[in-house]
């Protein structure tokens, strides 16, 4: 019964909190992967826009150059121009192939959004007119014709490309602004992502482990209850293994008791079966000799008579021996008969299932005692009864026990004083002891043991009896989960005592019944 | 054996008895067997009997009302009985008892043999035995 709530209680142990930990703790871990990849995504995207926001700066810084390098070609032009001093086309010089330079990083750094190339696609001629213009003033007044010179200036073409330029380099960096705004704007959309998911990864991994956590620790406990509950029960099986060896070496040593005196008591018939078989055989050379007077007289041949070895048995002599013969042959078949019949009785008793119920032990007595008034009242005995508790048993077997135990009170009373015969019960946690007293002539203490095996009696045999009742009475008691004993005083009375448990244990049958 | 020695068979199995005195008076003893079943009933005997001459026992251990151990334990502390030759005469070959009863000073200790030859010479030989041995005055 024990091992088998403990195996429930582990299983469901196992059951319960043991694999989810580790599970959630994947789960937790695999939460953290997602996050750490969403993150990396998200970081190279973040990345790839701060790229282009750093771009967009870019072109707005060589945009602003470019127009900074165009305004310093136009002022060394017009410088020269006016004055003739050639000191005023260095910057000039040095400015005029930057702006290639300046057109083609604006080119790489508007990195090919359409509408910009676009764009850029309408400032590229108006730059390249700029610079003819430029150019065909400068070479007119090298040429010796400053008033051409001064007078294309004056013409406002040069003016009117200017502003052509201005406007459509201010295009593209509205553009750009525009473009840069909204690259930051996504960014920050993108970091506030970012943030959201940190936080929120962070949090189911809080949560995750929190849980993780609480069911080790809940599973830790339950373990070490487990655990508990295990070494509880392996020392408690220690004691019931100890408990049920010291029964089972008493069982065994009674079978040993049980098979001797079997053995034994068959065997004693036996031994007068074949003897007087023997003596019939012999018998039957003299029986059959006693006419014509010539009767063997060999060493088996010799019939113990009074008259002597050699002396011919009379007729009447013989046919004593042969009816006595035969009547110890048959005696002994007899006895043999019987004593096998009680061993199958036993047996047979040992094998029944019991059917624990609940008994009434008042009644019970009460039907004992009304089964046997007769015989009390020829012993002039008086039984008597204390009110006794209700026991869970196998009713057929208290029956025959206490019937026995009051019989054999009944029977074994002294011829000098008046039967008195006490039936008490003490209770005791989970045992009730039953005791029937009686104040009859006693069992000698040698004989106290002896009285529980089979075919022994005690005391003068003056009663009729096998030797059965009190070895019955115990394998039934033993049978029954309890013990009997008895305590008495020669020519006093005797106390046979009961101890049975309250609540017969539903069972398999017990070895040693 | 002197004719003055009495046997004493405690015996409970009337047929052991039986086939006991037949076979011992054919070995040609003549002393008187005096047969008892029950050990309290021979005890009752002796005890009283102490006046009687030479006894010589004969006792089984299986006994109805008590065992021939203890009859053994009793004559060998009785003041006059404890010189009485005891022999044991049964069915029981356990080794322990055998032991038991040499312990408490029996004399001879014989296991009755189940097949009846054996049973038959087994006693006549004790019968033989009996015509050779002494046997000490009680008193």
């Amino acid at each position: 019964m024990r091992p088998d709530w403990i195996s429930k209680y582990i299983n469901r142990l196992q059951m319960a909190d043991l694999p989810k930990a580790p599970f959630l703790l994947g789960a937790a871990f695999a939460v953290l992967i997602l996050i750490a990849l969403v993150s990396i995504a998200l970081l190279e995207r973040t990345q790839g826009d701060r790229d282009r926001l750093l771009a967009t700066v870019e072109t707005e810084a060589q945009l602003d150059q470019l127009l900074a390098d165009m305004r310093r070609l136009e002022s060394g032009q017009r410088g020269y121009i006016l004055t003739g001093d050639a000191e005023f086309l260095t910057p000039y010089r040095e400015t005029l192939p930057r702006v290639d330079e300046k057109l083609t990083n604006i080119e790489a750094a508007i990195g090919g959004i359409p509408a910009q190339v676009e764009r850029l696609g309408k400032l590229k001629p108006l730059i390249q007119a700029k610079r003819n213009e430029l150019a065909e003033s400068i070479r007119l007044f090298d040429a010796g014709k400053p008033a051409e010179a001064i007078g294309l200036v004056r013409g406002g073409l040069g003016l009117r490309i200017m502003d052509n330029i201005r406007d459509a380099v201010y295009a593209i960096k509205r553009a750009n602004a525009d473009s840069r705004a909204e690259q930051y704007a996504q960014s920050r959309s993108q970091e506030q992502w970012l943030l959201g998911t940190n936080i929120a990864a962070v949090g189911l991994i809080v949560l995750l482990g929190g849980v993780s956590l609480m069911m080790i620790h809940r599973a830790n406990l339950a373990m070490r209850k487990a655990q508990n509950v295990l070494r509880n029960a392996n020392s408690e099986l220690e004691a019931a293994v100890a408990a049920r060896t010291a029964e089972l070496t008493a069982a065994n040593e009674e079978i040993q008791k049980f098979a001797y005196i079997v053995s034994h008591d068959l065997r004693s018939p036996l031994v007068n079966i074949m003897g007087f078989t023997s003596e019939l055989e012999t018998l039957k050379g003299a029986i059959f000799h006693a006419g014509n007077g010539a009767g063997p007289n060999g060493a088996n041949g010799a019939l113990a008579h009074p008259g002597g070895p050699g002396a011919q048995p009379t007729k009447a002599a013989l046919e004593e021996d042969f009816t006595e013969a035969i009547g110890f042959i048959k005696a002994s078949i007899t006895k043999m008969d019987r004593l096998i019949n009680a061993v199958l009785t036993i047996s047979r008793e040992g094998n029944r299932s019991l059917k624990p119920e609940r008994v009434d032990m008042n009644d019970l007595f009460q039907t004992i005692r009304s089964a046997i008034a007769h015989q009390a009242q020829e012993a002039e005995a008086d039984i008597a009864l204390e009110p006794l508790p209700s026991i869970v048993s196998d009713r057929l077997a208290l029956e025959q026990i206490f019937s026995n135990l009051v019989d054999n009170a009944l029977k074994y009373l002294r011829d000098d004083e008046k039967g008195r015969i006490r039936v008490t019960s003490a209770a005791h946690g989970g045992k009730v002891t039953f005791e029937v007293k009686d104040n009859g002539r006693g069992i000698a203490p040698r004989d106290q043991g002896r009285i529980f095996e089979l075919f022994r009696r005690a005391g003068t045999q003056d009663k009729p009896g096998e030797g059965m009742g009190l070895a019955h009475v115990r394998a039934l008691v033993r049978r029954l989960g309890g013990s009997i004993s008895v305590h008495s005083t020669p020519g006093e009375g005797s106390v046979f005592s009961v101890t049975l448990p309250r609540t017969l244990p539903n069972q398999s049958k017990r070895i040693g019944a | 054996m002197n004719n003055a020695v009495t046997i004493v068979m405690i015996e409970d199995d009337e047929g052991h008895a039986r086939l006991i005195e037949k076979n011992i008076i054919r070995a040609g003893v003549t002393n008187p067997i005096v047969h008892f079943e029950t050990g309290n009933a021979a005890w009752d005997y002796l005890d009283k009997s102490g006046k009687a001459g030479a006894l010589l026992i004969l006792l089984d251990l299986n006994l109805p009302d008590t065992t021939g151990i203890d009859i053994l334990q009793r004559l060998k502390d009785h003041d006059t009985l404890k010189r009485t030759p005891v022999i044991v005469l049964t069915t029981t070959d356990d080794k322990r008892e055998i032991e038991r009863c040499y312990e408490l000073g029996c004399s001879v200790y014989i296991t009755k043999p189940v097949e009846y030859d054996h049973f038959a010479n087994a006693i006549r030989q004790l019968g033989l035995f009996f015509q050779v041995i002494q046997v000490p005055e009680t008193s």
